[in-house]
């Protein structure tokens, strides 16, 4: 077991001040949680370098190693090392570092992104079919959506679009909110742990979550 | 010193939440014994780790974004809760563990993580350092990168728990096409109707933030949940008369709650 009285000591003195700061106005507090929350950006800034040390680590490695497809290991840290010289030998908004990001990264993101439509597709058909009373409710529902939503809905029964926006205004949004409520509390009570030192499965030592058998 | 408009009623109920934990404790530890609602997807792991093992594949862990600001970080803690839970159960049962970080800030907690639950389970010659991989702060980046581990590591369970965007749909679409069980959950409303078709078992809400208090069962935690609980009630019952009340011309609960 690993001592972790310090950092408990941080999170609670470090979130007890941001939580009192959200209740009382008071100048000290106000500056003193506003200090904390920039070094919690400093902080994220350091952990930054660390991910891409640990992308270097793993990939160097591998491409040492000669693993399977070790080559894709090496085209991966020749553009880490180029693009960010690259950035720093000319700047971000030079025209060079921009061509990389606007003709190579954005038509590449947009590619992945554009596999969300067959993976909803397939993930749809999946969900759909008819097994359950659950099943059923959901492909009755996504049926009314779905033709109240294009044109030829309002053709088959002119108040398609009507029933599909009572849908997404009433049944959906009442589910929501009870969920994010439902979450919310969940999240003070986290929280709270958190902040008491009760829950300390973020430092990796003992408490929270080592129920495994 | 005085407090901020409109947190009154916050700081009530804030400090209801502490009393009502404070009561739940107290009675767990006198009766020993509250009940607590069946979570599918938190008994689900046994089924889904224990799979894995006898496959000889390994278990994918995402956390999702993995931020810590405000609207998301309680989101990440839970995350870590049900990491530590996973890593512990893969190393007693001699499973590998691969996790993948879209937030290079999680990425130092969740090695740690992994690496104690190893210590802790008397494997520490057992973990792997480069299967806690940070991948890419970009979504789709990130996206490709995890699709590209699940598809050559044949991973056998797919955990996800945390604060999800648009990547939901894809991890767990690629985990269920190389035939992994799957274990995600999420407090993103957007998200969750694509966990719910996607995956085996679904954690919904609230139920990432109650993981570790229905493991572990300490009495604090199930005070905790004691005053989860009692809240919602709490709640649905302000909606309620707040509703009649508004609906009858006197909307004095609706105003007293924005004090």
């Amino acid at each position: 077991m690993k001592f972790t009285g310090v950092p408990i000591l941080v999170t609670m003195v470090v979130g007890g001040v941001v939580l009192l700061d959200f209740f009382v106005k008071q100048s000290n507090l106000i500056l003193l949680s506003r200090e904390f929350m920039n070094w919690g950006v400093i902080i994220s800034a350091f952990a930054t370098g660390l991910g891409a040390a640990n992308l270097l680590r793993i990939h160097a490695k591998r491409t040492q190693l000669r693993r399977t497809d070790w080559w894709y290991s090496g085209i991966l840290l020749c553009v880490l090392v180029g693009y960010t010289a690259l950035g720093v030998l000319k700047h971000s908004s030079s025209s060079q570092y921009q061509f990389v990001f606007n003709h190579m990264f954005q038509p590449l993101s947009a590619t992945v992104f554009s596999f969300n439509a067959f993976f909803m597709t397939s993930a749809a058909y999946r969900a759909f079919r008819v097994r359950t009373v659950h099943a059923t409710v959901l492909l009755v529902s996504a049926l009314l959506m779905m033709l109240g939503r294009v044109g030829i809905g309002e053709v088959l029964y002119k108040d398609m679009p009507g029933i599909a926006s009572w849908i997404s205004r009433v049944p959906t949004t009442a589910g929501f909110r009870g969920i994010t409520i439902g979450a919310a509390l969940g999240a003070i009570g986290l929280s709270l742990r958190v902040l008491t030192g009760i829950e300390r499965s973020q430092f990796g030592g003992t408490g929270g979550g080592g129920g495994a058998a | 010193m005085s407090l901020y408009a409109g947190r009154m009623t916050h700081l009530l109920f804030f400090a209801a939440f502490v009393l009502l934990t404070w009561a739940g404790t107290r009675r767990f530890q006198r009766t020993g014994n509250v009940p607590i609602r069946r979570v599918t997807g938190l008994d689900a792991f046994e089924e889904a780790i224990g799979r894995a093992t006898e496959l000889g594949r390994p278990v994918h862990f995402s956390l999702g974004r993995g931020l810590f600001d405000a609207e998301h970080g309680a989101q990440t803690f839970a995350g870590f809760s049900m990491l530590k839970h996973t890593a512990l159960m893969t190393a007693r049962y001699g499973c590998r563990l691969i996790v993948t970080n879209q937030s290079p800030q999680a990425h130092p907690v969740t090695e740690e993580i992994v690496r104690q639950a190893y210590v802790e389970a008397g494997r520490p010659d057992d973990y792997v350092a480069d299967d806690v991989r940070y991948l890419s702060e970009q979504q789709t980046a990130y996206v490709s990168g995890v699709i590209g581990v699940m598809e050559r590591e044949r991973i056998a369970a797919n955990v996800m728990v945390g604060y999800f965007y648009a990547e939901s749909m894809m991890l767990a679409e690629t985990a269920n096409k190389v035939g992994a069980i799957q274990i995600a959950g999420t407090a993103n409303t957007h998200q969750i109707p694509f966990f719910v078709a996607a995956c085996d078992y679904t954690l919904i809400g609230e139920e990432i933030f109650a993981a570790s208090a229905y493991l572990e069962r300490q009495p604090v935690q199930i005070g905790c949940l004691v005053a989860q609980d009692y809240g919602k009630y709490v709640a649905a019952g302000i909606i309620l008369v707040g509703s009649i009340l508004a609906t009858a011309g006197y909307p004095f609960l609706s105003q007293w709650i924005k004090k």
